[in-house]
């Protein structure tokens, strides 16, 4: 793989410890305005979102996709809480430390319905500014929103041309809930310090989920194709889903398949082991998987044990669903997804024992990069795209 | 709630104007009297702990442990203030209590920076179906 892509600035920030940056600007000209670019993977287990602070220094965060309606603390710290239109509330591992609720999963149209979720979203994007040291008040925000790959589907355009596009059904929520909406948000930390932002979502540029990870391991920032690859394959371990993706790269084309369910499968697993004792929701379950720790009767436990069985059972049925891609010979392979960094060595010893060798026949994204691709990849999106505007 | 009680106090038109301007940081007030009940109680509990610090007891249900976890957050957000301006006391201990500035929290400087896009890259978005809506 070339070494100037954007993913190889990706590890090697991670190898040196220090935050990645781009020679990139933090803003776009979409007509007569400016707005902040931010990236947004709408994921099952969790929303990763991404922003390029105004020196090119980027950050991510992550929030599973927990809500509950926030409760007065009587004693000890507060919690980081947020009020949207009179409705205070906790989201991510707050919510999950106090029982919250695991949004309902699915395609796109079914899920930004359901308004706590878009109360997490706009939340989610709050708390990214807020990591990233953006002061309170006023933003104008251009949206990259990844959505499931199957999604994006083939279209008739307005000469008769084939072209791929957003399914119709899933434009039209977009276009209703999130394009040009306006978030009034207060957000009160854990001292009980209140700041009021206000987010205006100005645009919105959905794309394939898949396609954030293509454009991280093809493309050099500055949007150039850097790679001497022409075809690959894509596998994405999510939390919902199980991908894989066939990509040429001259011109751009992917075609795409879900093989299957995701890293939910090992979370389940892992919840039926601990049931009826501890309720685990889906969510909860995946950040056992991910911290290895449970809290049990008020104490924290180490997890590692139950979660090693299960990644053996059913982290090998996930790898047994995609064995053919990973032995195929003729294009390279990336692995990417919150599920390559779960079943890291797993994958390994199945490459090793096909004769496969890394950065020649296959990439597996590491680090915590891998969960955080398809969002990274959906803010040089909108970065790209917004270039070829007319202004 | 239980039974409540109207009381009337008088205020000066600075006073009202000092509350109002907090609405901003409170946006989930609703009304003018919910925002000066706001005040009130906040102010009653500072001058519970204050009473209870000076050995004066605590309100009845309330234990000393109880009443210091409530006020803490507000002192702490108080001692903000006092640090900025250099009132904290050695006993506390010496330190910026300044919140991190977006200055402060940066590996590299603020510039803003500025890279060219290759004319190619926004074709290639569009062609894997992504476009703005």
């Amino acid at each position: 793989m070339a070494r100037t892509t954007i993913v190889h600035e990706l590890i090697a920030a991670a190898d040196e410890g220090r935050s990645p940056q781009f020679a990139i600007r933090n803003t776009v000209r979409l007509g007569k305005l400016t707005p902040l670019v931010v990236g947004l993977d709408n994921g099952n287990d969790a929303v990763k979102m991404a922003v390029l602070q105004p020196n090119g220094v980027l950050i991510t965060l992550r929030i599973p996709t927990a809500y509950r309606e926030a409760a007065v603390i009587r004693g000890g710290d507060g919690e980081v809480s947020y009020t949207i239109n009179g409705t205070t509330f906790w989201i991510g591992e707050v919510a999950l430390r106090h029982d919250g609720d695991a949004l309902p999963i699915g395609p796109t149209r079914q899920r930004l319905i359901d308004s706590r979720l878009r109360s997490l979203i706009a939340a989610s994007i709050g708390e990214l500014l807020v990591q990233a040291g953006y002061a309170p008040g006023e933003h104008t925000i251009v949206l990259g929103f990844s959505i499931p790959n199957n999604e994006i589907v083939p279209l008739r355009g307005d000469e008769g041309e084939d072209r791929l596009g957003v399914d119709p059904e899933t434009r039209a929520v977009l276009e209703t809930h999130v394009k040009g909406a306006t978030w009034s948000i207060t957000r009160t930390d854990a001292n009980g310090i209140a700041q009021a932002w206000s987010i205006h979502i100005a645009a919105v540029l959905p794309q394939a989920q898949t396609a954030g990870t293509v454009i991280c391991t093809t493309k050099a920032p500055n949007g150039a194709t850097v790679t001497d690859i022409e075809e690959m394959d894509v596998i994405d371990i999510g939390g919902g889903d199980l991908q894989h993706t066939q990509v040429k790269i001259s011109p751009y084309q992917m075609i795409n398949w879900r093989l299957g369910d995701g890293t939910i499968r090992v979370a389940r697993g892992l919840g039926e082991r601990f049931a009826p004792r501890l309720a685990l929701n889906d969510v909860a379950a995946q950040q056992v998987l991910i911290t290895r720790r449970m809290l049990v009767s008020g104490k924290w436990r180490d997890s590692s044990p139950a979660v090693r069985d299960v990644l053996n059972s059913q982290g090998q049925a996930i790898i047994a669903a995609v064995l053919d891609v990973l032995r195929q010979s003729k294009r390279f392979v990336v692995i990417t997804g919150g599920g390559a960094i779960l079943l890291h060595d797993l994958l390994i010893a199945r490459l090793e024992a096909e004769a496969k060798r890394r950065g020649e026949d296959y990439e597996l994204i590491n680090h915590d990069i891998a969960s955080m691709l398809n969002a990274i990849g959906a803010l040089f999106a909108v970065i790209f795209r917004a270039a070829g505007k007319k202004s | 709630m239980g039974r409540t009680t109207t009381k009337g106090i008088r205020l000066t038109p600075a006073e009202l104007h000092r509350a109002a301007r907090l609405r901003d940081f409170f946006p989930e007030v609703g009304e003018e009297a919910e925002l000066h009940k706001l005040v009130f109680l906040r102010g009653l509990l500072l001058l519970e702990a204050e009473v209870a610090g000076a050995g004066g007891g605590t309100p009845p249900g309330i234990s000393e442990a109880e009443l210091g976890t409530i006020v803490l957050p507000r002192i702490l957000a108080v001692l903000q203030l006092l640090g900025r301006l250099g009132k904290i006391p050695p006993l506390l201990g010496a330190g910026d209590w300044s919140p991190p500035s977006l200055e402060q929290r940066l590996d590299a400087p603020l510039e803003q920076v500025d890279g060219a896009i290759d004319a190619t890259a926004a074709q290639d978005i569009e062609r894997i179906g992504s476009d703005f809506l």
